[in-house]
């Protein structure tokens, strides 16, 4: 072949393979397609077919209870007749909603008109006198339909994992995902004190950008936020050291959980910028989700800055013993640095994730399991005295990037961290975290939309800023790290059928133009100008 | 080579800031002697006792320890660890006569704490390892208060040499200094763990026999015998509450589903 020939071929071979992706990208998300799709007209259809009943059994007691009324009337009682007459009239109503339901709303909502659909209901109950649904009843959310319910917290509040319908999801900017429903309902048990505690929660939350959506009523309130399907920290670390054995984790789990422990004083350095102070590290508030650690439970969150005075709730072992001195002493929130409280926590999962157990003596609890020098000196650094321990979380976060960046942490001695003033690499690590401080945004920004990472995903992060392109038309671009993203790159994650189209359109033209030019190489076609 | 001073003076104040409700005092009392005392009931209790019941039990030996300690009379020749057995022992009684009263029908018996269980008529007897203990939770309780008072770097030093057995060759490679940086961090450290056992020996002794079981113990040696000691101590104790946690945990355990876990309080 001559050397035309083979570009041909090449160029040929590139724009079917190109074309080949992007039709299995095109068939793969009309396949999901055609699979909600599905689901959607099943559920509708199950809704059709309910309407249909209930306008068959509403028509059938309606027509019964016009005899019973007949006859009430006819042995003199007029009241218990009229009661029938109403009720008849009640199920006939009943079934004629069902019928318009039926005959109208499904089909609309099998069209893809559901927001339409609902529309028009409404108008529909307000045309025959009756109120729309303003308020939920019980583990009912407007909005929402809930998935199932999980284990009361400790402070009593029902936890419910819902799904957004497509008006809510908008409302919310919540393009995928489930969410989780903390309410509070004085009917279900909820005491004013830990109404009035998570109201402060639920302030601190919004704060963070934590929480979708709320909502308040006279019994009720309850607070929407992410739901993430993982299992927490402390089932996570047992399941490891259970298969690792009584030596302890190997260097990837040991990096591993080394990285979720990163991740929650992470967020715990954002937090505590914000002016807030979670105060129940553990865990068991930590969710391992697609390798990366989120801080949950907002229950005890309180303002640094609040005048309130200290009380010992936390969780024994996890919480920090000089809390507990400080609230024996009645002092205030405010005039103690209680954002350490939080560190005494994090230093004190750090064990746990090293040693599989928690440390029973604070401090001086001993590491009997292999782990490296400076991951226990970090932990044992965190949970020291007040006054000794780590000023801030940002000054532990380098600490145990320090420890994490080279994948071993065997390798780096205490004295190697910047906290003890070593480490040539401070500089450049200070280079890097320069440089993410100016490309991302400064305001604290919630973790629900934090991009999933490779595992592990913070220290190889971190060796290097990463850039990602959001936008190959405009040339836009984020940078990839392990601080929490802003909440817009939800939307910009969404994935549609366009661009796979408009790729595999461009291929075939592409190979539309070569076959053409082999053509006219082999003297089968003309050229359109010649 | 040191000795442990004699500081009387130590343990009255002690006694008059607990009698005068001083709460720094009272969580002192008791982040020290709370572990052995839940573990002297979990052992008495024989796996009888929940955990719930156990961390009552705890906490009413503790406010009957601050009935009680406005009458208590250091003076009489009572061991202090027999003072706090004899406090556990008639708080777990008072349950014990409790249940059997509702077994019967009846309702609670009221609790009498009178200073008969001062003497040494109804002194119940400790056992070797309760003594045991006790004798390590004070050494503990050193250990913290010098962690406390020293350098954090002076203090982890020293728990290397000491707890990890690690030459001072290595230990100067991990800290990034010399081993005679080492060897002086480990002697600071060493100074005020003597000053800090002293003073809590006599806190919590009252009787010259109790007083000198540091000296017995090896902790009144010189500074390679002391640090042998402290190090057995040390690990010891860990061990003793490590083997009270994993109860704890089993019974919880058994106790079904969400038990697991470590509550909020």
């Amino acid at each position: 072949m001559q050397g035309l020939e083979w570009l041909i071929a090449v160029v040929a071979m590139i724009a079917v393979s190109v074309a080949l992706v992007a039709l299995g990208i095109v068939f793969g998300r009309l396949g999901i397609l055609t699979a909600s799709l599905v689901k959607h007209w099943a559920k509708t259809l199950v809704l059709l077919f309910t309407d249909l009943v209930r306008f068959v059994g509403g028509i059938v007691v309606g027509v019964v209870l016009l005899p019973v009324s007949l006859g009430r009337l006819v042995i003199m009682r007029p009241k218990p007749a009229l009661e029938a007459l109403k009720s008849s009239g009640r199920e006939t109503l009943i079934a004629l909603k069902s019928l318009c339901s039926a005959a109208f709303l499904r089909p609309m909502q099998i069209l893809g008109l559901g927001a339409l659909a609902t529309h028009v209901a409404t108008r529909l109950r307000i045309a025959l006198g009756e109120q729309p649904e303003t308020r939920a009843t019980p583990a009912e959310f407007v909005g929402y339909t809930i998935l199932r319910e999980l284990a009361r917290g400790g402070s009593g509040a029902r936890l419910f994992v819902a799904e957004p319908d497509n008006k809510t999801r908008r409302r919310l900017k919540f393009p995928s995902g489930f969410v989780v429903i903390k309410s509070f309902d004085f009917d279900d048990g909820t005491q004013a004190a830990e109404m009035l505690r998570e109201g402060r929660a639920l302030d601190a939350a919004r704060k963070l950008g934590l929480v979708l959506d709320h909502e308040a009523s006279e019994r009720r309130f309850h607070y929407v936020m992410r739901y993430y399907e993982g299992i927490d920290l402390g089932r996570f670390v047992r399941s490891m050291h259970e298969a690792a054995g009584d030596e302890g984790l190997d260097r990837e789990r040991l990096v591993l959980v080394g990285s979720l422990v990163r991740d929650i004083v992470a967020t715990l350095r954002d937090w505590h910028d914000a002016g807030l102070w979670h105060k129940d590290i553990k865990p068991e508030n930590a969710i391992v989700h697609e390798g990366r650690a989120t801080l949950v439970d907002l229950g005890l969150v309180t303002p640094l800055a609040s005048h309130m005075t200290l009380t010992t709730h936390g969780t024994e072992y996890f919480r920090d013993p000089e809390l507990v001195r400080q609230a024996l002493r009645g002092a205030r929130v405010s005039e103690v640095d209680a954002a350490r409280f939080d560190l005494y926590g994090a230093g004190a999962v750090l064990y746990f994730a090293l040693e599989g157990t928690f440390p029973a003596h604070g401090v001086l609890s001993s590491f009997k399991k292999k782990s490296p020098a400076c991951l226990q000196w970090i932990a044992r650094r965190a949970m020291a005295d007040f006054d000794r321990r780590y000023r801030d979380a940002e000054e532990m976060l380098a600490d145990l990037d320090r420890a994490l960046l080279g994948w071993d942490p065997a390798a780096v001695r205490p004295a190697d961290l910047p906290s003890m003033g070593g480490g040539g690499e401070t500089e450049t690590q200070t280079e890097e975290q320069a440089f993410l401080a100016k490309t991302m945004p400064k305001e604290p920004t919630p973790r629900t939309d934090v991009a999933p990472a490779l595992r592990p995903p913070d220290g190889r992060l971190l060796e290097r800023p990463r850039v990602e392109v959001t936008d190959w038309w405009t040339g836009a671009y984020s940078v990839v790290s392990v601080r929490p993203l802003p909440p817009s790159l939800a939307d910009s994650q969404r994935r549609g059928l366009g661009v796979a189209v408009a790729v595999m359109v461009a291929a075939l033209g592409a190979l539309g133009i070569v076959i053409y030019i082999w053509l006219w190489n082999e003297g089968i076609v003309d050229l359109p100008w010649s | 080579m040191g000795t442990i001073p004699t500081m009387h003076q130590v343990d009255t104040a002690f006694l008059r800031r607990l009698r005068s409700r001083d709460e720094q005092a009272w969580f002192e009392l008791w982040e020290a002697f709370g572990p052995v005392v839940r573990g002297t009931l979990a052992r008495w209790g024989n796996g009888r006792l929940g955990e719930e019941t156990l961390r009552d039990l705890t906490q009413d030996t503790l406010v009957a320890l601050s009935d009680s300690i406005d009458r208590f009379d250091p003076q009489r020749g009572v061991r202090f660890s027999t003072w706090l057995l004899a406090i556990a022992k008639h708080v777990l009684g008072d349950e014990m006569d409790r249940r059997y009263a509702q077994k019967r029908g009846g309702g609670k018996r009221g609790a009498s704490l009178d200073d008969e269980w001062m003497g040494e008529a109804r002194v119940p007897q400790p056992d070797d390892e309760y003594e045991r203990r006790v004798m390590a939770a004070k050494v503990h309780a050193a250990i913290r208060s010098t962690q406390k008072r020293s350098e954090f770097v002076h203090f982890e030093a020293y728990r290397m040499r000491v707890l990890e057995s690690k030459q001072g060759r290595e230990i100067g490679e991990l800290l990034g200094v010399s081993e005679p940086t080492v060897t002086r961090h480990c002697q600071r450290v060493r100074e005020a763990l003597r000053t800090e056992l002293a003073v809590a020996i006599e806190q919590w002794s009252y009787t010259d026999d109790e007083r000198s079981e540091p000296g017995r113990a090896g902790l009144a040696d010189d500074d390679a015998a002391f640090d042998d000691a402290l190090g057995e101590i040390w690990r010891a104790q860990e061990e003793l509450i490590a083997r009270d946690i994993a109860a704890r945990d089993e019974a919880r355990r058994r106790a079904g589903p969400g038990g697991g876990g470590r509550a909020r309080t």
